[in-house]
Order: C-alpha cells, then sequence, then structure tokens
C-alpha cells in the first residue's frame, strides 16, 4: 500500500484543530508569547520616530541656531530612549524565542510520546503494511518538522504578516507620498518570494532525487564490488557514475540559477522602492510638504521590511512541510489499535487448556488463511503443528495471544474465551518463540526481561539457569554482555538461548513455539534441545515442527492444509492410518 | 614541542578540489570580478541616498531626481553583477565537485575488495557526497562570500570616516565583538546540535529495532516499558532542542543589539557632530543605509568562519580515501590447461585476526568436473572462494590453477578465467540482455536465459531481455536477479563455473530445473565450483568439501558422505525432515 493511499485526507483547518489540543496544556505560554511578538514589533516602530524627532527637533534647531546645549540635551534623551528601546525589544525578543522554543519542545515530546504508544499498540498487520523506515521517518523527520512550525516557523510567520501589513499602514500615516510605495513593492516582493519558494522546491526537488539516484547507486557499486571485479568491468561503473554524477551537477546548477534569479530580483523590486522613496519623499522635503527626519524614518521602515520579504517564501514553505508531516502523524493516531482490553473482564482459572472453535482469519478481506479450524489441547500436552509452508500455522499461533482477534469463532484458555481476559494476564499466560529470536539493542539481562526492570537481575539468572544456559554468557561478560543491534553480537544459539529465557521468565502455563530450523554447530544445538526440554516440562505447548523428533515426542500432531485440520492424532496412528502425514513421514525418512 | 606542518601539508585537503575549480580560470576570474564590482556598486547606493537627503534639504529638487536615478542604475547594476558572479563562482564550484567526484569513483572502484568491504557503505557514501559538499566551500562559496565582505565591511567604514571619525571607529568595534560574538558561539551551538542529533538517532534506532519485531513487544505486552523508554528518550531530546534554542536565541540577540547600537551610535555621536555643523543629516542617512548593506556580508562572514574548519576536515576524510592503496595489478604468466585447481595446506585469518578462518585446507579439483562447498554460515566458504579468485591474498605457495601459483598470475588475467555467479549479484540499471552480456560482448544470451530459468520471467516482463532493471525499470525479485547473475555466468564462455550459493533464494521446483539444465549442457566436461547450503544442490556433484568451522571435515562423494561424515549426515538428514514436513507428500523430491 502506498504512503498516499495509507493516509487520511484531512483539511488544513481540521489538523489545526487537533494539533491545537497538543498546544493547549501550553495555551499560558503560547498567549505569552503572542503578547511579547506583538510588545516587540510596536518597540520595533518607535526606534525611527525617534530618529526622525532627532533629525526634525534639535538637529534642525541648532542648524537654524537655536540654543546648542538644551538641543544637545534632547538629543541626549532621545538617544538614551533608543538605548532603552534597544534593551527592551532585546528582552522581549530573548524571553519570546526561548518561550517558543520551550513549548514547540513540550508539544513535539507529547507527540513523540503519544505516535509511540500508538505505534507500539496499532493492529500488528498495520506494521506489515508499513516498512520501519517509514516508522523511522514518522518519529523523527516528521516530528521535527512539526517542531520548527511551533517554535519558529508558525509564530514567525505570523509576526512577518503582521510586520508587513504594520509597516505600510504605519507608512502611511509618517509619509502619505511613500505610502503607495509600499503598497506596491511588498505585494510585489511578496509574490517575487513566493514564486521564487516553488521553483526553489522543484529545484531541490530535482537536486534530492538525482542525489538519492548517485548515493544509490554508489552503494550498489560498492556492495557489488566483487561482480565488478570479477568481470573486470570497471569501465560500466564509470560510464554509469559520470553520467549520474553530470546529473546532480547539472540540478545543482540550476537551484544556483535559480538563487541567483532571486536575490537579484527581489533585493532590486526593493531598492526601486528605495529610489523611489528617494525620488517622491525627497522632492516631498524640497517642495516644503515634508521633513528629512519624516524620509529618514519611512527609509528605516524600508529597511526593515527587507527580511521578513525574503523569509517568507522559506516561512511558507516551513508552515507547509509542516502541515503535510503533521496530516501522516494525525493519520497513524487515527490508526485502529490491535485487539483491545475487554469491557468486562474475567479472571483468569489457570491450568493451561486450550481450545479453538470454528477459528476462521483473513489478513485481507476475501483471502481467508484459517477456514475453521477446532482443536482442543489438554493442560500439559504438547501439540506438533505441521503442514505446508503458507498453511496458517504461525496465524493460529498469533492468534491464542491475541495479536490477532478472529474473524469467527473463539478460541478459550481454560474454557474462558482469551477475549475476556485482561490482555496483560493472557500475554503473561501465553509465551511465544518465534522461529528467529529477535534482540534488541542492549544487554543479555535488557533482553530477557525486555526491559522491564521491575524484574531484578536474580530472577533472570534463576530462569537463564533453569534452561540450562548457566555460565554460557560468561565469556562476553555476564548477563550485563551487550548484545548490539538485532542482537549481531551474539551467535545464533545464543539469541535462541536469550528468546528462550524471555518466554520462561513470566512462567507461562502455554508455550507456543515456531521451532528454529538453521543448523547450528553441534555443541549449541545440545544445549538448545536440553533448553527446550526444559521449557516445556509441565506446560501445554504448541509447536510448529520442522524436526521429526518433536514430532514423533508430541501428545499429538495436528496437520493443517490450507487453513484446515486435515489430520489430527498420535505418531504411530497417523503412520498406520496411511493419509497425509503419512506420506511426509516416508518423505522424511527415506534418506537418499 | 610539535613543528607545524608545511603549508603545503595544511593544504592538502582542499588542493585537489581548489585545482580542479581554478582550471576554468577566465571564469573565477570574471565571477571575483563581478563580485567586487557589485560590491562597489553596492556601496555606491548610501552615498547617493544621502546626497538625496542633503540636496532635498536645501531645496534642489534637480539634484534629488539625479541622485535618484543614480540610485536606480546603481541598483540593476548591483543586481546584475551579483547575479552573473553568483552563477560563475557557485556554478562553477558545483563543476569542481563533480570533478572531485568523478577522481574519486575512479579511484575507489580500483580499490582492493577487501578495503571496500572493510568500509561501511554508509561511510563510503557519506565521504563521496556530504564530505565533497561541505569541501566545495573552500571555491566559489569562500570566494564569492569572502569577496564581496572585504569589500563592503571596511570600504562602508572608509566611507564613514569620510564624516566622522569616531562613529566609523566605533561602528568598526561594534562589528568586530559581533563578529566574535558569533565566531564564539557557532562551534558550541555546532556541539549542542550534534547532541540533539545524536539524541534523534537513538530514537531512530529505538523505532526501526522495535518496528520490526513489534510481534515481540506485542506478545509479551511490553507497552508500558515501551511507554517509559520512548517518554526518556522524548524528554532528552526536547531538552538538548531547547539547548540548541538558547543558544541560537543568544545568537538572534547578539545580532539584533550589535546592529541597533550601531544605529544608537549615529544618533547619539553622529547627530552630534551634525549638531555642531561638521556633518550633515544627509551623512547620518548615508551611515544608516550603509548598516542596512554592510549586515548582509557581515553575516556570510560567520558563515565563512564555520564552513572553513568544516571543510577542511571533509577535505582530510577525502583524501584518506586518495591513500588506500590500490589493487596490485603485477603478475603476468598465465595458464595453460581446462582448470585444475588445487589448494594445498592453506590457512588464512583475517589481518590481525587470531582465529584463523580456514585451516590447512587441501584439496584437488580435476579439470571438468564438478566441486560442491558446503558447511554452515562461518565455516569459511565464501573466503576460501575469494581466495581462489584473489580477492584476497592468499599466503605464496597454497593455490594453483593449472600448476601455477595464483599469486604469479596478472588479477585480471586470472579472474578471467572464471565464470563467476554470486549470492548477492550486481545488476547494472540496463537491460537484462546487457547484464547478462557483461562477461562476453558475444554471448548467446537467450540460450544462457534460458538455461538460468528465466524464460517464464522474461515472458512476464514488458520488454523480455530488453527490460531494464533497477531505477525507472522493472524491479527483479531476489531471486530473479540470481538467475540473471546465473545466466551471465553461463553466458561467459570463460572455462571454470563458480556459484557461490547462487540459488538461495530460488525455489526449490525452479532450482531442480536449472540443475537439470546444468548438468545436461554446462557441466559435463566444464570445471565448476558450487558453495551452497542445500544439500540437495550438492549431491550430484563429483567431489563435495565438507568445511566445518575452516577444517575440511569431509572430502568425498554424497554417498561417502552420508556414510562417513556426522556432520554432513545430520544436515542431510535434517534438511530432509524440514523440507518433507514443510511442504508435505507431493514436494517431496
Amino acid at each position: 500500500m502506498t504512503d498516499r493511499q495509507d493516509r487520511k485526507r484531512l483539511t488544513d483547518r481540521a489538523q489545526l484543530v487537533r494539533l491545537w489540543s497538543y498546544l493547549r496544556p501550553y495555551r499560558a505560554r503560547v498567549t505569552l508569547a503572542l503578547g511579547l511578538l506583538a510588545a516587540s514589533f510596536a518597540i520595533e516602530l518607535i526606534g525611527p520616530v525617534l530618529i526622525r524627532s532627532a533629525i526634525d527637533g534639535p538637529l534642525m534647531a541648532t542648524a537654524r541656531g537655536g540654543d546648542m546645549d538644551a538641543e544637545l540635551a534632547r538629543l541626549s534623551w532621545l538617544a538614551a530612549g533608543y538605548l532603552a528601546c534597544i534593551l527592551a525589544g532585546a528582552a522581549l525578543g530573548l524571553t519570546f524565542a526561548r518561550t517558543a522554543a520551550r513549548v514547540g519542545r513540550s508539544v513535539v515530546r507529547d507527540l513523540r510520546v503519544a505516535l509511540w504508544g500508538k505505534l507500539v499498540r496499532v493492529d500488528a498487520r498495520w506494521h506489515d503494511r508499513n516498512p520501519s523506515g517509514r516508522v523511522v521517518t514518522r518519529m523523527t523527520t516528521d516530528l521535527e518538522n512539526l517542531d520548527e512550525l511551533v517554535s519558529s516557523g508558525g509564530l514567525h510567520a505570523v509576526f512577518d504578516l503582521m510586520k508587513l501589513g504594520g509597516f505600510v499602514v504605519v507608512l502611511a500615516f509618517v509619509q502619505p507620498e511613500v505610502f503607495v510605495l509600499g503598497l506596491i513593492a511588498v505585494p510585489f516582493a511578496a509574490v517575487i518570494s513566493l514564486v521564487f519558494r516553488r521553483a526553489a522546491r522543484a529545484a531541490y526537488g530535482e537536486v534530492r532525487t538525482r542525489v538519492a539516484d548517485q548515493a544509490a547507486f554508489t552503494a550498489e557499486f560498492a556492495l557489488g564490488i566483487r561482480t565488478v571485479r570479477v568481470y573486470g568491468r570497471e569501465d560500466l561503473v564509470d560510464a554509469r557514475y559520470d553520467g549520474l554524477n553530470r546529473a546532480t551537477r547539472v540540478a545543482w546548477q540550476r537551484t544556483v540559477r535559480c538563487f541567483a534569479a532571486f536575490f537579484a530580483s527581489v533585493d532590486f523590486v526593493m531598492r526601486a522602492a528605495q529610489a523611489a522613496l528617494l525620488l517622491v519623499g525627497g522632492r516631498a522635503v524640497a517642495l516644503g510638504s515634508s521633513t528629512p527626519g519624516a524620509l529618514v524614518q519611512a527609509w528605516l521602515y524600508f529597511g526593515k521590511l527587507q527580511e521578513p520579504i525574503r523569509e517568507l517564501g522559506e516561512r511558507w514553505h516551513v508552515l507547509q512541510s509542516a502541515l503535510s508531516s503533521a496530516e501522516r502523524i494525525l493519520a497513524i493516531l487515527d490508526e485502529p489499535d490491535g485487539p483491545s482490553e475487554p469491557a468486562d473482564p474475567i479472571a483468569p482459572r489457570g491450568g493451561g487448556g486450550v481450545r479453538f472453535e470454528s477459528v476462521e482469519f483473513a489478513y485481507e478481506p476475501g483471502r481467508p488463511v484459517l477456514r475453521g479450524v477446532d482443536l482442543s489441547i489438554d493442560p500439559g500436552a504438547t501439540v506438533a503443528i505441521v503442514g505446508p509452508t503458507g498453511a496458517g500455522k504461525s496465524t493460529l499461533l498469533a492468534l491464542l495471544s491475541r495479536l490477532h482477534d478472529p474473524d469467527h469463532g473463539r478460541i478459550l484458555l481454560d474454557g474462558v474465551p482469551v477475549d475476556r481476559l485482561p490482555l496483560r494476564e493472557l500475554r503473561q499466560r501465553v509465551a511465544v518463540v518465534p522461529q528467529e529470536p529477535l534482540l534488541f539493542d542492549g544487554s543479555v539481562l535488557d533482553n530477557v526481561r525486555l526491559f522491564d526492570e521491575a524484574i531484578d537481575a536474580a530472577t533472570v539468572e534463576r530462569t537463564i539457569d533453569a534452561i540450562g544456559a548457566r555460565g554460557v554468557f560468561d565469556a562476553r561478560g555476564g548477563l550485563t554482555a551487550q548484545v548490539g543491534e538485532r542482537g549481531q553480537l551474539l551467535s545464533r544459539g545464543e539469541r535462541q538461548l536469550v528468546a528462550f529465557a524471555r518466554a520462561l521468565l513470566a512462567r507461562p502455563e502455554v508455550l507456543v513455539l515456531d521451532e528454529a530450523t538453521a543448523s547450528v554447530d553441534s555443541a549449541t544445538e545440545g544445549r538448545l534441545q536440553a533448553a527446550l526440554a526444559a521449557l516445556r516440562a509441565g506446560r501445554t505447548c504448541l509447536v510448529v515442527a520442522h524436526r521429526l523428533a518433536t514430532v514423533r515426542d508430541a501428545d499429538r500432531i495436528v496437520v493443517i492444509e490450507q487453513g484446515r485440520v486435515v489430520e489430527t492424532g498420535r505418531h504411530a496412528d497417523l503412520v498406520t492410518a496411511g493419509g497425509v502425514y503419512a506420506g511426509m513421514h516416508r518423505a522424511a525418512t527415506a534418506l537418499a | 614541542m610539535a613543528l607545524a606542518p608545511a603549508p603545503a601539508e595544511r593544504l592538502r585537503p582542499v588542493r585537489r578540489i581548489l585545482a580542479a575549480f581554478f582550471a576554468r580560470r577566465a571564469h573565477v576570474a570574471g565571477g571575483v570580478l563581478a563580485t567586487v564590482a557589485g560590491a562597489l556598486a553596492l556601496l555606491s547606493m548610501p552615498v547617493l541616498a544621502g546626497q538625496a537627503l542633503d540636496a532635498a534639504r536645501t531645496g534642489d529638487a534637480a539634484l534629488v531626481e539625479w541622485c535618484a536615478i543614480a540610485f536606480l542604475v546603481a541598483a540593476a547594476v548591483e543586481g546584475t553583477l551579483r547575479w552573473t558572479a553568483r552563477r560563475l563562482l557557485i556554478g562553477e564550484s558545483r563543476r569542481a565537485e563533480e570533478e572531485l567526484k568523478r577522481a574519486i569513483e575512479r579511484h575507489v572502484v580500483r580499490l582492493p575488495v577487501t578495503t571496500i568491504d572493510a568500509a561501511r557503505t554508509g561511510d563510503l557514501l557519506s565521504r563521496m557526497s556530504q564530505d565533497v559538499e561541505l569541501l566545495r566551500f573552500v571555491t566559489g562559496p569562500l570566494l564569492l562570500y569572502g569577496a564581496q565582505a572585504l569589500v563592503v565591511v571596511p570600504g562602508g567604514l572608509v566611507l564613514v570616516f569620510r564624516s566622522s571619525t569616531a562613529v566609523a571607529i566605533g561602528a568598526g568595534l561594534l562589528f568586530a565583538v559581533m563578529a566574535f560574538g558569533l565566531r564564539w558561539l557557532a562551534p558550541r551551538i555546532e556541539r549542542r546540535a550534534d547532541a540533539a542529533q545524536a539524541a534523534l538517532a537513538k530514537i531512530a534506532e529505538h523505532a526501526a529495532e522495535r518496528a520490526v519485531a513489534i510481534r515481540v513487544v506485542q506478545a509479551f505486552h511490553r507497552f508500558a516499558a515501551e511507554d517509559r523508554a520512548m517518554k526518556a528518550r522524548a524528554a532528552d531530546l526536547a531538552e538538548r532542542g531547547y539547548a540548541v534554542a538558547k543558544l541560537q536565541s543568544l545568537v538572534d540577540l547578539l545580532i539584533h543589539v550589535s546592529v541597533e547600537l550601531v544605529v544608537l551610535l549615529g544618533l547619539a555621536v553622529g547627530a552630534v557632530e551634525v549638531a555642531h555643523g561638521r556633518s550633515t543629516p544627509g551623512a547620518l542617512l548615508e551611515y544608516w543605509a550603509l548598516l542596512g548593506v554592510q549586515l548582509g556580508p557581515l553575516m556570510t562572514l560567520g558563515f565563512v568562519f564555520g564552513g572553513l574548519p568544516r571543510a577542511f576536515a571533509a577535505g582530510r576524510r577525502v583524501e584518506e580515501m586518495f591513500d588506500w592503496p590500490a589493487e596490485t595489478i603485477r603478475g603476468s604468466v598465465l595458464p595453460q590447461g581446462h582448470g585444475r585447481l588445487s589448494v594445498r595446506d592453506l590457512s588464512w585469518s583475517h589481518a590481525g585476526g587470531s582465529t584463523p578462518v580456514l585451516t590447512r585446507v587441501s584439496f584437488e579439483l580435476e579439470p571438468g568436473t564438478t566441486l560442491a562447498i558446503v558447511g554452515a554460515v562461518g565455516s569459511g566458504k565464501s573466503t576460501l572462494l575469494d581466495l581462489i579468485l584473489r580477492l584476497r591474498e592468499p599466503p605464496p605457495g597454497t593455490i594453483f590453477l593449472d600448476g601455477a601459483d595464483v599469486l604469479g598470475i596478472a588479477p585480471k588475467a586470472l579472474r578471467a578465467r572464471f565464470a563467476v555467479a554470486l549470492q548477492d549479484p550486481f545488476l547494472f540499471s540496463d537491460s537484462i540482455a546487457a547484464n547478462v552480456r557483461l562477461g562476453a560482448d558475444d554471448a548467446d544470451v537467450a540460450a544462457a536465459s534460458a538455461d538460468a530459468g528465466l524464460a517464464p520471467d522474461l515472458l512476464a516482463m514488458p520488454d523480455g531481455l530488453a527490460t531494464v532493471v533497477g531505477e525507472r525499470g522493472v524491479t527483479l525479485s531476489g531471486g530473479q536477479r540470481q538467475r540473471v547473475a546465473l545466466a551471465r555466468a553461463l553466458a561467459s564462455g570463460r572455462p571454470v563455473l563458480v556459484l557461490d550459493d547462487t540459488m538461495s533464494a530460488v525455489d526449490h521446483a525452479t532450482e531442480s530445473r536449472i540443475l537439470a539444465n546444468l548438468r545436461a549442457r554446462h557441466l559435463a566436461d566444464r570445471t565448476a565450483v558450487v558453495v551452497t547450503h542445500r544439500l540437495s544442490a550438492a549431491r550430484d556433484a563429483d567431489r563435495i568439501l565438507v568445511l566445518d568451522g575452516g577444517r575440511v571435515a569431509g572430502f568425498g562423494t554424497h554417498a561417502e558422505l552420508v556414510a562417513s561424515c556426522p556432520t554432513y549426515a545430520t544436515t542431510w538428514r535434517r534438511q530432509r525432515e524440514h523440507d518433507a514436513l514443510e511442504s508435505g507428500p507431493e514436494g517431496a523430491p
């Protein structure tokens, strides 16, 4: 399923409303930040007014021969006022920046925790449809984009628009003659800025594609260097690399042209407006309808417009990209959870008897995997499940610990429907050992107790002893030995032992085991078999069996084909019966 | 005391890219000229604004008009020059980047495979892209920003000197304080940003690892622990992110306050000079307008301070790659013969490694026969192949092809004797036919593809053999890629066939068909080495070599090994059981 299809369309407004719910806890700070912005804008307007007063007041007065000392005193008061504005503006700006950053970081932190809570609880099938790379992007890039929106982009975009409008209006009062200049120049420059942003986005999009292509090829030939070398075709790599390299350079040069044109044109528009200001404003002063101070004040206001106009396109882009990130994040938050807690739970009874009653299940509608499985397992019994790949063996096991709920039928644990048991209770009683032992970066201890610090090291140690693995990890530094990313620092056999210990830790009543097949060295093999025997002792066991020994020792064998139980019974009976299982057994025992 | 490195050595990290950049001298010189001229035009504008104000004050409307027109012309000239400069200098910097990348690729693709294996792909990629990109800074960007700042900042101060020495000195000092403040803050922000990035990377790793094992998290009901873990990580990131924002706000503050103080200097000191008649209001406007044009170049100076050390660090990483020695090409003897392969008492361990990968391995392979090499992951199968193909260097006197020590043969000539298909084959983003033809331009592509079991797949593809692989073409499955690689080996016509677990991703039925094809048309009188973990593919070989922990655990035919080699017999039985229990009676061989 594509990224796009997976997202639900939300209008921008609906998204902003939902984002607001995450901002609500910080509304006092948000209000403070907006207040600070308004105040700093007001202060920014005052500076040029003081300068105008200085020019039109003391400077004109002294030029006309006024009282030098009095005028200089007035001048120093104005300068002191300006200094006060600087200090106040600095304090306001600093407080605003920090408040906004604090709010942005807090909101994103809350959202990240909420999103992760959803990602671990979401129906496991969602993860089948979405590669882990996408999960990582949502948890990192998309959330960081949102931070941009809250702590810089969003509030500043509001501020910049406020500033642009504000300065133009103020100009109307200061120098009505040049008011119309602002009215023309500002929208003109703003349009250039937005158009440029669109062109720049297209150009950068092209750059990203080209750079990614080149990187992909680089990675490809690095990984495929053996093929290149054994066939001696370095010349082909050279030729293709040159083509991709050139395409990357051409794409970059397009962004260079784009930027060169943007800076040149937006600056020229603002400077043309300044030239017009000099012409119109200067003539007004020469003709006596305006003052030099007013001209300088208008000039300074014009100068303050340049930064927001240049940034406008950028801020708009931040806003767009943050909204599309928000859309993706909110879509995940709307995904349904996996099987939920029962409304009126029943306490588990204990024992370990399992019953499947007419269980049907499909991962996708219309493509059933289980088509009515009936199966009853006595407490303490070991049941081996065999059947072709894709028969539904692993799915059957997944339903027992409620990774999914069946579409029809029900599953009972000691007579209680599993969807009436508190999830935590159910999953403590049913322990799963997957075929591939999945480990996480951390210590052996972390992996056995799955990062649950409430379980102490001594308990973990006892569990490892119980599966006969005492001392296995000593050479690596014991329980605190690091296993590396995905457990790669351990051998496969060691990883399997960790997975066994993990399953045994909760003292489950039912063990669900997908037997491992890969051959390991014979020493580890013996240890694993001993561990398995310890694991199975006194427990109900459902084993997807890959070995004859397991099947032969089982209390019962269940043969599944195309989502149905086709045979069930003891090994000897099934072999005599001469059905499907007997055929499998013949094939398995017929050596060369 | 350490001696300071000679200038030539200090410049070594940037020499290569500078040479590529200055190769087109005319463009660079034109760019620098345009930058300087544009900066002078920029400086003229504040002067004109000041003149206009003074003319207006004295009622000279005509002079005001002339000043405004001159201002407009200066703006147009400046815009055109800066546009030209940017296109020339930055455009050329991209060309230099392309050149350098090209040189790196030429070098890297000819490195020994072990060097490339040892360099993690991610590291190689970042050196070949991000590092070159960072290094580019010392070319066009440095010239553009540097030259502009060097004209505009001192030039502006000189202009201010005309009307007031005190103001010029004061403004210069404030600029210096600002520049040094920025320079002080930049590395500190970078350090904190790195820490925040590391916290983010931790979250990414955590999420990636959990996402692929989500069923473990759910089956063990580890929701509370996951919530706690993410809360801690998210809070850590939030704190580190805020720490960056705090410093960033100081940068904004520093710039804002410095600029405003420079403005105030005009009001507090400059205005007094005007009051005393030593200067004019026009000079004040000129001063404030100069501040407007100086600010941009001043800010880019901070950028230059940050960019240079990064560029040099990147340049050192790039140069390191050029220091990796390329593969040896010496050796000349070309063996005559049909591919008799002898391995004699071969032991081998990784450089610096203490545990040997191979211990005293010996065997003989007669011309025209098939050898299967079997063993668990890590038993040394792939290393043995690498040594035979001289992708790794074997000790002298251990591996012989047709009687000649492989060390005496030029690697390229040696490898030309082998038709190799690898487990993770490399396909060019080209047509399937072109990929099959990699080893021989005149190969019978259709026949080889058919023998490699590709015929049904080709029928389903839009353009058959002309279908383009990857990129914007069709994406092949792992099994299909392996079969294309097999077809390539079959088509190459080279005497010794080497298949390294070539069918690990191919389904059983197809594998049997391919094996039948191979036996019928390719293996009859050809020397072949087949590495596999599936014993069903090995059983028909003339000889099977069983490797266990780098030692020979057995050597013989299938029947001999089932009878005499416990490692082989156990594995054989287990694979039979698994296949039978998984595929049901109809799938059993």
